[in-house]
């Protein structure tokens, strides 16, 4: 349904290529919950709005494919991008507080989509976007409201109500309780999951809250380096994680019932992706490295039912 | 509507503390202003005459501080500036009824164009920045922005007025003739064409480049990214999600220009010797005017704030988050 194929892209600029996306590959079937982790930093972002051919200048694919529905993305042309956007794949943006033009109502911003570019009157945008707006709680009386009179979380859900507006089979969710208090995330949260079984859409959910995606996903991809190190079902990740990185991003959750000498954080820093380095991109933060690690770089390969790059394996 | 009762009283408040302060002033300034007129005409000054003086100039001693304000503010309201000491012993209103029409035609005229055209290209050169055309309109700005106007303005009336003889070099209108009618409009645009691109020039950079910089950093914003991604038409996305919202601290600073529309362009009519306030007003500075001085002070304060006030609606007009 959604395949990205060895994406490979980055910031090109006049002295060095920041290579933010290096070999990506993953699939998200009907019903997925298809969740991304890493630290700030890694490529996450990159990766969505490359997969969504929005990435601007100096932002660069370099190679790969983008499949929805058997069509490449990448090969497709304007108009053809402008048909299948919002109506296959949509997006949900990392900050509540920006996601809104803040001098456009909101019933007008949520249906120039429908109206200027599929077909529709503007009664019926009107009427649809009423629906989906109490599809997410958000009463009828709100549609002539400038964003700014909306609180933090109810902007939020406009904004998952707009990428709901024509049904599409993917959305791509890059961080969309960021900037929310916890109490609001939640219930956001319990949101999209019950949007999720009511209108069957699929999700790429990016998020740097591991936690939370454990509790949500059905799939979890983990990305260090701008590669994803570890990929697989979200329950067995969470019970066996495999990949050094893995153990270290879950040995760092705080727990009620763990002890809190076991709570224990990943030493060093995120590597540079404008570097090109031989060998494991993980192996200086990692207490598992040996000689090999050094030397030859780990692909990815399918042990235990999932994919890991890692020489332990 | 809270929001323009608020900006009325607003604009009250503000226009009284100026004219207090435009009484003020004037009267800070050592020495008694009948002696400073009077001494022009030499040394031995009858002190009857020095007495009739401060009667017309209204600082009587023996009359109080007080009501000399009350009479400051009746006089200002009832246009009565007194007489000019310049072009005694015309009116000061008579003065100014002759040159605020031609700076506000000129200098209004020129600063509304140069908004205009300054915007729109500043729109198209942050949103086409990645573009070759976008580098050429960011230098092009940056020299036309670091160029000196008056030095811009002698130039052009060197090139053009002197040397080609194309254009006229001084006046508003042509003096040898009486004209009327369409004869005198064409004369009129004639005489206003040079002054009138010197002023364009002078302030299109800056207009190309705040709009230019309020373009790029609207659209690194999360809405220009979330259109983009719902597939909306470019130049839907340039003018409705970016040059909408980029355009209003330009709408500010358009505003506080056309304030200043009123003391003209003091160097530009100077060099122009063209007929409007900024040059009567520095005709008045060097022969201390000062009637004439502290009515052009009156009008200008009177005109930024007017200006302000409009903008002011227009903001709200413009922006839901001032309206409340």
């Amino acid at each position: 349904m959604f395949e990205v194929i060895n994406l490979n892209a980055g910031y090109e600029f006049r002295d060095k290529f920041v290579h933010a996306v290096r070999n990506v590959s993953f699939k998200v079937e009907k019903n997925d919950f298809f969740g991304i982790a890493g630290e700030s930093g890694c490529g996450k972002s990159t990766l969505v709005l490359a997969a969504l051919r929005l990435l601007k200048k100096p932002g660069k694919i370099m190679s790969g494919k983008i499949l929805v529905d058997g069509k490449d993305l990448l090969t497709l042309n304007d108009s053809e991008m402008k048909e299948l956007r919002w109506k296959k794949i949509a997006l949900v943006t990392q900050s509540s507080m920006n996601s809104l033009n803040p001098v456009i109502k909101i019933k007008d911003q949520m249906s120039d989509v429908l109206i200027k570019n599929h077909g529709y009157s503007k009664a019926d945008a009107h009427e649809l976007v009423q629906k989906n707006l109490e599809l997410v709680g958000i009463t009828a009386d709100r549609m002539d409201s400038y964003p700014h009179q909306l609180s933090g979380g109810l902007r939020q859900r406009v904004v998952i109500a707009m990428a709901l507006l024509m049904s599409p089979s993917v959305i791509f969710m890059d961080e969309p309780t960021t900037a929310l208090d916890v109490v609001v995330q939640r219930s956001i949260l319990q949101q999209i999951e019950e949007l999720r079984k009511q209108k069957a859409f699929s999700a790429v959910f990016i998020t740097h809250d591991i936690s939370l995606l454990f509790e949500m996903a059905t799939k979890i991809a983990i990305m260090y380096g701008g590669e994803f190190v570890e990929i697989g079902e979200a329950h067995s990740v969470y019970s066996n994680p495999m990949h050094p990185y893995t153990k270290g991003l879950l040995e760092a959750l705080p727990s009620i019932s763990k002890n809190l000498e076991k709570y224990k954080s990943i030493p060093g820093r995120p590597i540079d992706l404008s570097l090109n380095i031989a060998g494991c991109p993980f192996r200086e933060r990692c207490s598992y490295a040996f000689e090999k690690c050094e030397v030859e770089k780990p692909e990815l390969k399918f042990v235990n039912g999932r994919w890991t790059s890692c020489h332990l394996y | 509507m809270k929001y323009i009762a608020n900006r009325l009283v607003f604009f009250v408040i503000t226009l009284f503390f100026a004219l207090t302060l435009n009484f003020i002033l004037p009267r800070l300034m050592p020495g008694d202003p009948a002696e400073r007129i009077l001494s022009q005409f030499g040394p031995n000054v009858d002190e009857r005459a020095v007495e009739a003086m401060r009667i017309a100039l209204g600082v009587e001693k023996d009359k109080n501080l007080f009501s000399q304000y009350v009479d400051y503010l009746k006089n200002t309201f009832t246009g009565n500036f007194g007489v000019s000491y310049l072009y005694y012993p015309v009116q000061v209103k008579d003065v100014l009824a002759t040159s605020i029409p031609w700076t506000i035609g000129l200098v209004g005229i020129s600063t509304v164009l140069s908004f205009l055209l300054g915007t729109f290209l500043g729109i198209y050169g942050g949103w086409s920045r990645d573009k070759p055309a976008g580098s050429v309109l960011l230098i092009s700005s940056l020299l036309l922005r670091s160029i000196p106007y008056f030095w811009l303005g002698m130039l052009f009336l060197y090139i053009f007025g002197y040397r080609l003889g194309w254009f006229p070099i001084s006046n508003a209108y042509s003096t040898k003739e009486t004209l009327t009618g369409l004869k005198l409009v064409l004369s009129v645009i004639y005489h206003a064409i040079l002054p009138s691109i010197t002023l364009i020039i002078a302030s299109l950079g800056g207009w190309i480049l705040t709009m230019r910089n309020n373009m790029i950093s609207i659209l690194a914003e999360d809405y220009i990214t979330l259109a983009e991604a719902k597939g909306l038409d470019k130049k839907h996305i340039m003018i409705h999600y970016a040059a909408r919202n980029a355009i209003l601290p330009s709408i500010t600073a358009f505003g506080i220009s056309l304030g200043f529309v009123v003391s003209g362009a003091l160097l530009t009519e100077v060099v122009y010797s063209y007929p409007g306030v900024g040059y009567q007003l520095y005709r008045a500075v060097i022969s201390q005017d000062f009637p004439l001085i502290q009515a052009i002070f009156f009008f200008i304060s009177l005109s930024v704030l007017i200006a302000n006030l409009l903008m002011d609606f227009i903001y709200a007009f413009l922006d839901p988050r001032v309206r409340g």
